[in-house]
């Protein structure tokens, strides 16, 4: 499903910013029906990853592959559903006025738009706020607008960045129960999260991140063990700690 | 269905968010209150003009229809693309089957939206103004209302505000941020408006033989004039009181279409500025 | 808060007090007649505008000359204000009202600033080609203010070329014989007694037309003098009787003056003195 080769990515400097490698030389595969977790610290290249899947950057060498395809074809994305780190929209406008842009740009009928919008609108409990500006939606009903609008059109694939960020304990809850749904509908997902207890809840595999580079790609447990550690948690601790001491 | 349909469906989708989150904006309605405002504003102005009545009232139509128009571009269309960068809207947007070129041209296609529905509001009441004032002096100040005139006057203005739309759009891909953006823009603006005035200034010379008209100056002043076109060529709001004939069919033609050929090449150019882009 | 509420008013009464004393000291700005900025700042400035921009400057224009109070020496604003003029009709060219307004006050102050009406109107002449008022004042001012009576006369023909101004084209050949072109005004009453259509008025044509043939007669007196004098003669009685029989009588409307070398058939009737 997505598949990148040597992928290394520079932000050239500007003006006060000196210019730094964001990915270096980053290799990972996502295959169908797998959930995979982009896992990092802060400016660790997580949502550089993410830009680049989505073709918001260009990488300066190496190779991406979404279903087969360069992530530059427009066209692919009517199949990948992404919900970007922060919930951002044009102010005046409400989820309804996103969902039918969304429908239109994906070539969706005026009734595939209705009944989906309703559904996924429904399930996330924003039905009754459809009118309302999304300016005046709280960060939680934001993401979860942003959901429904990643969600219309059942993609195959989802990009998650932090999807949890933002939530509430029961937003939180809420959000994990959606993904586990997608998971057990076959969906491919990607996503990162800071959030280390969710990410071993729900992948099947994790890749770890740190200054750029890959140093971990499997499952969860297998990095536990081989920290020797009990946990994920305290796996993915001691490996981000080691690597900073140079070990 | 064709290709080309899911692309207008496409860039149309965009365009209707577009008009839309300006619709709804109360700055927007506001400009929209203060313009008509502005156009009931002639029915004072005239009161200080003895005879050119009906001239100085269309000229002060016009006018603030541009003003408006000039108001709407470098406050609000300015800011709309750098906007949608700095917010991060534009991620929530380019996840959708969206290529930059169609995010170009549909933000275009919905603030040209914008510009047009004022313009039409302006208009119709302009021309009710026009009428009452007509209508209220003596037939010898106000000798005449070309509709035709009056119709290809605001056709022109509404070209003009798309030839800086197109290149407002160009600069929002070329640099970050709406003030930058605003700058630039201006300076092109203060750019088109003094260059006739420098050309006339070297022609000037050229007739009083100081300079040649072979030489390098006034070449280049003339093929700077199609990167920086001079307005002054689709402004027809002289003639909509007077009687002096329309101008000929194939000089209207040539103005218009060389207006549509800057804008088309303009977001050409913004759309390959666009494409080549990092959204950080 | 009650201290705060005093603080406010005294400083609202502060306010008041130096806007009063302001008020005083400067009062309005209506006895002024700040220079526009110049041509090119404008054209640049104003862009799509400049129409409005020369109605603007022309309100500025008429408002301060209408707030003038009597007695003001006209010297002390003549200059901002037909600076006033130029650049609202190089903005407009068409707008009519500025050549109303500039000939109604440059003129009245003094030859220099006849002469930059007459720039103004020059203008309005090129741009406006339907309409002879701009050239009818501008030929008036050399008529009238300047008595340059040819210079008058070329620019009344120029007015009666446009709609309705015909009339001018015979004060235009009455004005060309006064300056010396008394064959282009005899030709010119010819041409207009020809397309004449009122008994009367081709009565009164073919007086002229009498009188400047008669003063055809003694231009080529002079023309005779002057070839075997090598000199035009002092006065006009010095060609009679070799050159002429007598000097004739032009009859009651015109009659003949020698001016500084040139023959000028003049109308009896007194012009009237400049007022100013």
């Amino acid at each position: 499903m997505i598949n990148c080769a040597s992928v290394t990515k520079t932000y050239a400097k500007e003006l006060g910013v000196a210019a730094h490698t964001a990915l270096c030389d980053f290799s990972f595969t996502v295959a169908k029906g797998e959930t995979v977790g982009l896992i990092g610290a802060n400016g660790a290249g997580k949502s550089t990853a993410i830009k680049l899947l989505m073709d918001f950057i260009r990488p300066d060498s190496g190779a991406i592959k979404i279903m087969g395809t360069e992530p530059g074809t427009s066209a692919i994305r009517a199949a990948i559903g992404y919900l970007p780190e922060t919930a951002n929209f044009p102010s005046n406008l409400t989820v309804l006025d996103m969902l039918r842009f969304s429908g239109s740009a994906c070539g969706m009928e005026r009734g595939q738009v209705r009944s989906g919008s309703e559904k996924w609108l429904r399930r996330l409990a924003l039905w009754e706020s459809r009118k309302r500006p999304l300016r005046n939606y709280s960060k939680g009903m934001q993401q979860r607008a942003n959901f429904a609008i990643a969600l219309l059109g059942d993609p195959e694939l989802l990009i998650l960045d932090e999807p949890m960020s933002g939530l509430d304990p029961i937003g939180r809850a809420d959000i994990i129960e959606l993904i586990q749904e997608l998971q057990e509908a076959g969906r491919t997902i990607l996503f990162c999260s800071h959030i280390l207890e969710d990410v071993d809840r729900l992948v099947d595999r994790v890749v770890v991140l740190h200054k750029g580079q890959k140093i971990f790609d499997g499952k969860p447990d297998m990095l536990a063990a081989g920290q020797g550690q009990e946990s994920f948690v305290e796996g993915y601790l001691t490996l981000v700690r080691q690597e900073e001491q140079g070990v | 269905m064709s290709k080309n349909f899911f692309l207008v469906r496409r860039i149309g989708a965009l365009a209707r968010l577009v008009l839309l989150d300006g619709l709804r904006r109360h700055a927007l309605l506001g400009l929209i209150v203060l313009a008509v405002a502005a156009q009931g504003g002639a029915l004072f102005f005239f009161d200080f003009i003895p005879r050119d009545i009906g001239r100085a009232s269309a000229d002060f139509i016009l006018s603030m229809a541009w003003l408006v128009g000039c108001i709407f571009l470098y406050f609000h269309a300015v800011q709309v693309m750098a906007l949608d960068e700095e917010r991060k809207v534009i991620y929530s947007l380019l996840a959708r089957p969206i290529s930059r070129a169609e995010y170009v041209l549909g933000v275009f296609a919905g603030l040209a939206l914008l510009l047009l529905l004022l313009n039409l509001i302006l208009a119709g009441l302009g021309y009710t103004t026009l009428l009452f004032i007509k209508s209220t002096v003596h037939a010898l100040y106000f000798e005449q209302l070309r509709l035709a005139s009056y119709l290809l006057s605001w056709l022109g203005l509404f070209a003009m505000e798309l030839m800086l739309l197109a290149v407002i759009l160009l600069f929002s891909g070329l640099v970050r941020g709406s003030f930058p953006v605003l700058l630039i823009s201006l300076a092109y603006y203060a750019t088109c408006s003094g260059l006739p005035v420098v050309r006339d200034a070297v022609q000037q010379s050229v007739v009083r033989g100081e300079v040649l008209a072979s030489s390098l100056l006034p070449v280049l002043l003339r093929w700077l004039t199609a990167i920086f076109p001079d307005f002054a060529r689709l402004d027809y709001k002289n003639m909509i009181a007077s009687s002096t004939p329309l101008p000929g069919g194939v000089d209207v033609a040539v103005n218009f279409a060389l207006a549509l050929a800057y804008v088309v090449i303009s977001l050409w150019f913004a759309s390959l500025v666009y494409q080549r882009r990092d959204l950080q | 808060m009650i201290g705060k509420s005093c603080l406010f008013a005294g400083l609202l009464f502060l306010y008041g007090i130096l806007f009063a004393w302001q008020e005083n000291i400067q009062g309005t700005t209506l006895s002024r007649l700040s220079y526009p900025l110049p041509l090119a700042a404008q054209r640049v400035a104003l862009g799509y505008l400049q129409q409005l921009g020369a109605e603007m400057l022309f309100v500025k224009a008429s408002v301060f000359n209408g707030g003038l109070e009597s007695g003001r020496d006209p010297l002390d604003y003549a200059d901002p204000l037909a600076q006033h003029f130029s650049a609202s009709a190089a903005l407009h060219p068409q707008f009519v009202d500025t050549y109303f307004l500039c000939q109604a006050t440059l003129p009245y102050i003094n030859d220099e600033y006849v002469r930059k009406a007459n720039e103004v109107l020059a203008i309005g002449t090129k741009a406006r080609p339907d309409d002879f008022i701009p050239p009818f004042f501008h030929g008036f001012n050399h008529m009238y203010f300047l008595n340059e009576p040819l210079e008058a006369a070329r620019i009344f023909r120029v007015a009666a070329a446009r709609p309705n101004g015909e009339p001018l084209a015979h004060l235009a050949n009455i004005l060309a014989a006064e300056g010396g072109d008394v064959l282009a005004a005899l030709l010119g009453l010819k041409v207009m007694r020809a397309a004449e259509k009122s008994e009367e008025m081709q009565r009164r044509y073919d007086t002229e037309i009498a009188a400047l043939e008669k003063a055809v007669r003694v231009l080529e007196a002079i023309t005779l003098y002057k070839k075997e004098n090598g000199v035009p003669p002092d006065q006009l009685p010095d060609l009679v009787p070799r050159y002429l029989e007598s000097l004739p009588d032009l009859g009651s409307i015109f009659t003949l003056e020698w001016q500084a070398s040139h023959l000028a058939v003049v109308r009896k009737v007194a012009r009237p003195t400049v007022k100013r």
